[in-house]
Order: structure tokens, then sequence, then C-alpha cells
């Protein structure tokens, strides 16, 4: 079988961002952004990653690609049936790789430069890796285009005439230009109006099903992550509290946050009824996170081990992974125990 | 005063007509009409949502109702009834700078915004903003609008308002700056809370937090609440009615059921369709294909005309449907379902 591995590994990813104080800017602490972070990538699936904001999905994102360093771990890419572990590579070491991991931004706004064309932002990803020149790149370049359904007679134009949609149009071509095994989308579609969201969640799709892509998929969008994820993750304070295929992870989460997430999204009719766990308090601050499970102060259902003992990341089912001492336990409920469809 | 009238019979129950506004933009490149004929009610203690895409006109509608609107925008034609127990005000016949409107912006009509940050005033603390609006529109007493700051910031759930109100708005985190923003809004007892995108901001736990409240609040309060957003779930959750905006116009407005269940305007049609909603899992999702235009000059013919599928040759292209009462309190504004 040649499923053995997957595309991506990561294993005890951490970002640790130093707190500086004083006239010498001696550390005083550590911002743990992203700690201990475990989980792998199939080729051609989508894991969708998620939690509210400072919970660190952006930051694991970022450390993937090394676009930031990682303080510690393990990123092992798999190539033509050679791995290789990216934080044991010099950064020159690294350029050639990067071709095959490449991003998709959030504000399609401000991530575009204002002063190239088209041209010049799809083709710059094509010249830096040398793959192509002249009437090639050009050529190249169209097709890209015709693929993210822009009209190539745009070509020469800049981003500020295009709408927010055809600008991340702009960008999906950009990040394909190197013909990418792996892409990290960071909430791709969050800044689009309702409408347009659905043509660049269905183009993801499409461009998944053509070229065998795979998506790491960051969004706090819990309807758009069902939709368009295999598997989903959980975090909270830079912490992975639980993993699994989507449909087992929002009919039968493991881990009170996940239950009380999936409760508060708004109702999708206005006849659905919906019994919505309130979370007190606000998300902790990952400087001074609290001791034990991150999650017990805010937790209905904390005891006195949750105080004072981390709970172990373990795989409770197949393939179905949370950190909670209770997972086993607890009877949470999931979508469709919370919301009741109204009668037809 | 022209402005001033009786109050009629009918609008006894009603707060705040709009009828059939524009305000336009007149730039170089030409007019913007960013509101082109909008019209819908709100009841006493109602709540109406507008929903929209960007460039739909629902901010730009409430600024109109604010009196508010940025230059070189204007309020061209149109009613905009705010109805008091003893007499009824036409809005648009204000001065927007003028005494009047000062006199109910703040007091009967209050708004809340997107980002607190950028509506809150950075260089001074949350208890002395809270406070200037009361002693503006309450009372002169500092001691009372002290004891009635304290006790709004902790009925919009800011524990410990003691330390908060000495607080500036940096100090808080997103969810409690929208707080004491509501708890600035609320504190003079509005008739009206406008709540502009009041959660798009913020996450999904914090949201539910915030919608709750405004709840609760509003039955506290006896006022009506008028939501703009782009969110179906927060209109599904919160609203009575529905007003769907889509270029500057009313494309459909009714109860929040017959919007949900009952769509009749293809937009609303569409819009439904291409929410991925949770818990109904489809493989593909229905997009509305190509994009918002821009109001800029444009045609007279329906807006949605370029993106509809149902679209009639020589029908929808040449000429603006109008708003039509199709059935008991849901309007429609179609070629589809009425002849005018």
């Amino acid at each position: 079988m040649p499923e053995a591995t997957p595309l991506l590994r990561v294993e005890h990813l951490k970002k640790y961002f130093p707190i500086e104080k004083g006239f010498l800017r001696r550390v005083a602490g550590h911002v743990k952004a992203v700690d201990d972070v475990s989980f792998f990538l199939d080729e051609g699936e989508t894991l969708g990653l998620v939690g509210e904001s400072g919970s660190g999905k952006t930051t694991v994102g970022r450390c993937v690609l090394r676009a930031i360093e990682p303080t510690e771990g393990k990123i092992e890419l798999r190539l033509d049936d050679r791995t290789t572990d990216l934080m044991a590579l010099e950064r020159k070491e690294l350029r050639p790789l990067r071709r095959n991991a490449q991003m998709i931004f959030q504000d399609p706004y401000s991530s575009l430069d204002p002063r190239m064309t088209v041209l010049d932002i799809i083709s710059e990803p094509i010249k830096v890796h040398r793959m192509a020149s002249g009437a090639e790149l050009e050529d190249r370049v169209k097709h890209l285009m015709e693929v993210v359904g822009l009209e190539v007679k745009y070509l020469r134009r800049y981003p500020h005439a295009f709408s927010g949609g055809q600008r991340q149009r702009i960008g999906i071509a950009r990040a394909l230009a190197t013909n990418p095994k792996l892409i990290v989308a960071d909430e791709p579609v969050s800044a689009l109006d309702v409408s347009i969201q659905a043509q660049i969640l269905n183009l993801l799709q499409d461009l998944q099903n053509e070229f065998g892509l795979t998506y790491l998929f960051i969004a706090h969008d819990l309807g758009v992550v069902e939709h368009i994820a295999n598997r989903v993750a959980v975090m909270y304070v830079g912490r992975l509290v639980e993993l699994a295929p989507t449909e087992e992870l929002y009919a039968n989460p493991r881990h009170p946050y996940t239950e009380a997430l999936l409760s508060a999204v708004p109702k999708t009719e206005p006849d659905e009824e919906r019994e919505r766990i309130v979370l007190k308090g606000e998300i902790a601050n990952p400087a001074h996170p609290p001791s034990g499970c991150y999650f017990h102060p805010r937790c209905n259902y904390a005891q006195d081990r949750c105080r004072e003992e981390t709970p172990l990341w373990r795989e409770v089912s197949p393939g179905h992974f949370a950190a909670c001492h209770f997972s086993e336990e607890l009877e949470l409920r999931g979508v469709g125990e919370i919301t009741t469809p109204p009668a037809t | 005063m022209v402005q001033t009238r009786e109050t009629t019979e009918e609008a006894v129950k009603t707060l705040l007509d709009v009828r059939d506004v524009r305000t336009y933009f007149h730039l170089d490149e030409g007019v913007l009409k960013a509101v082109d004929g909008v019209s819908f009610d709100i009841g006493k203690q109602e709540t109406l949502g507008i929903i929209g895409e960007s460039g739909s006109g629902k901010s730009v509608t409430a600024q109109s109702i604010m009196r508010i609107v940025p230059k070189p925008g204007r309020i061209r034609s149109g009613e905009i009834l705010l109805h008091h127990d003893d007499r009824t005000t036409d809005l648009t016949q204000l001065k927007p700078f003028g005494p009047e409107i000062r006199s109910i912006r703040g007091k009967d009509i209050a708004m809340i915004f997107q980002e607190p940050m950028t509506s809150l005033s950075p260089v001074h603390t949350i208890g002395n903003q809270i406070r200037e609006a009361i002693l503006l529109h309450r009372t002169e007493d500092r001691k009372e609008a002290e004891a009635i700051t304290l006790d709004m910031l902790s009925r919009v759930g800011i524990s410990n308002p003691k330390q908060r109100v000495n607080e500036y708005p940096h100090q808080l985190s997103g969810g409690m700056r929208q707080r004491a923003m509501i708890a600035m809004a609320l504190s003079c007892n509005p008739k009206l809370l406008i709540a502009d995108e009041p959660t798009t901001a913020l996450d999904v736990t914090v949201q539910a937090q915030i919608l709750e409240l405004i709840k609760e609040l509003q039955e506290q309060f006896h006022m009506s609440v008028l939501y703009i957003t782009h969110d179906l779930g927060v209109i599904a959750e919160v609203c009575d009615k529905v007003a769907v905006m889509y270029l500057g116009r009313v494309v459909e407005y009714g109860s929040v059921r017959d919007i949900f269940y009952h769509p009749l305007h293809p937009y609303t049609v569409r819009l439904l369709k291409s929410m991925p909603k949770m818990g109904h899992k489809q493989d593909r999702l229905e997009a509305i294909e190509g994009n918002v235009p821009i109001p800029l000059d444009p045609p007279v013919q329906c807006g949605f005309v370029e993106r509809c599928t149902e679209a009639m040759a020589g029908r929808c292209e040449v000429a603006v449907p109008a708003l039509v009462e199709v059935d008991k309190q849901h309007w429609v504004r179609c070629y589809l379902h009425s002849e005018e």
C-alpha cells in the first residue's frame, strides 16, 4: 500500500515568543503560542484547523512552512518518496523545497503588492524557482488565470481594479504557480462576502481534485470547515485539544471545548432549537496560562484533577484524538443533539 | 415646526418608518447611489435585520437614520419618521448638526459599531465616555451619573465595574470592549438601538454571549433593535423581520420565517443556498456567479439582473421592479412575482 507515509508529519511543534523587559531586554518569560502540537496530513486530504483568535492556529500554519522559525519540533515533508525534516535544513537548503508548499492568505487586499500587475504577481514564484521564462512564462501565467477563473485579458491590470473575490483568485493562482503539493490556506474566505465565499470554496475543491492538492485549512468558521475538511483539529491556547474525522468530531465531540464551540455557532434557520453552552470568562492568556488543563477555568465539567494535571494527548477511539482527562466518561453532545431541526 | 406632526393612529405601534429613502454620493466619477429606494418599518420592541453584502448600502442606511452620512453623501429624497408618544419627527428634515437631531442621537436612537476599538476614544477611560452621554441627556448630577455608569457596566456583564470604570479601552478584550460600547449606547434608555455588524469582529463563543446580552437588554429596556449584518446565522438567531438589501435597494422584506422558509427573490433564494450550514453537509455549495457590482451611475434595471439565472429578457434589464406586497407582510421587488 502506498499510503504508508503521510505527506506531512508535524511532531511536538513548539513556538515560544520571548517577552522582553526593561532596558537590557532581559527575557522575562515566554508566550507559548504553539505548545507541543503534533498531527499529520495525508496526500490529497484537507485538515481543518479551528480555534478562536489567539489560539495559535495561524502560527502553526506559518511554522509548518518555516515562514517563521519554530522553537522546536519536527516537520517532515514527503517528496517523491523521500522524507525530509524541514527543521534539520539550513534556510538556504530549504529554498528549493519551498515550491512544494505554498500559502493562501486571509486578506486579499493587503496580501497583494499594489504596484505589481497580475502578471508580475503570479509569475514571481515561477521566476524565483527558475521554472520558466519568456513566452513560456507568460503562457503559464495565462493558463493559471484560466484555472482559477480569471479572464486572461486582465493580465496587465493592477490589484486595485479587482474585487475581493477576484483578488483572492489571484492569490490562489500565485500559490499554485509552482505546482505545490501542500497549501496552507489561512482563513482564505473569511474576508469575503457570503455569495463570493461559496465560489472560492468550490474553486479550492475543484483545484484539489484536479491537482491532488493537500490543504491545511485554517479557519474559525465551523460551518465552512465542516464543508471543506476531511478531518478537523481544534486548538486552544497553543495546544491541540481534539482531532478527528469531520463527521465524527461534529457528531461526537470528546472535548468540552469542542462541544461549547459547536453550540455557539448561530443557528441556520429561525425554527431550529439550539441548546447553548455559554462559556464563562475568556480565552486564557498564553503568557500566563492556567495550571493543568488550560481550559479548566471555563469548563463546566472541570474537577480537581483538571487544575493540577495536564491531560495527555491520546487516541480515544480509532483516528479520534483528544486531550481531556474525562474524554472517555463524559457524554458530550454533538451537532445532532444540540440542535433540533424544525419539524417539516 | 415643519418636521413635527401629530402621531397618527397606525403609527402607535410603529417606532420608525423608513419610506423610499435615497442617499447618493456625488463623486468626480459619477453618482454613487449607495441607498436607492429603501423602505421598512420597525415596531416597538421589535427586531429588524438588514442583511446584505458589502456595497449593498446597509451601513449607509443606518447612517442615514442617524444623520451621520459622511460627505459628500446626501439624503436626496424619502422620509424617515420617528414616532414619539405624542408627535412624529421626520429625521430627513433635520439639520445634521442641529439641536433637534443631537437631542435624538444618543438618546432616542443609539448605535453600536463593528470594531469597538475604533469607535471608543483611546485617551479617555471607559467611565468617562459613558458618563459623557449620561450628563448630556439624562442628568446633570455627577454623582447620579456615576451611579448610572456603574449600574450599566454591571448590567452588560462586566465584572468588577468599580475597577473597569477607570480603565482605558486598550486594557479590555474585544468582547469586553463591545460590552462597554453597549453600556454606553444603552445608558440613556434609547428607544432604538442600531447595531452595525456588532459581532463580526468577535469569536463565536463571544458572539453568542453578546447576542444573548442584547436580547436580554432589549427586554429590560423595552427597546427596538435594528441589526445590520452579512451573517444569515445572526439573522436567524435574533430577528423578527428581515430586509434583504442588494445594490442599494430592499429586494425582499418580510418576517424571518417568510425569508428563510418561503424566499421569493432569486437573490434571497440563492444567498440562502450558498451558505454552508452546520449539520447539513453538501458536496458542493451553490455559489452565485459573478461579483457584487458597484452602484456608480447604475443603469435603470434590476440590480441583480446580471447574476440572476431567471432574468427575463426585455423586462428585468429595462426597468426597476417595484417593491410589492405579494403576501401578507411579505414584500418582494421582482418581476417574477409581480407585474409592477
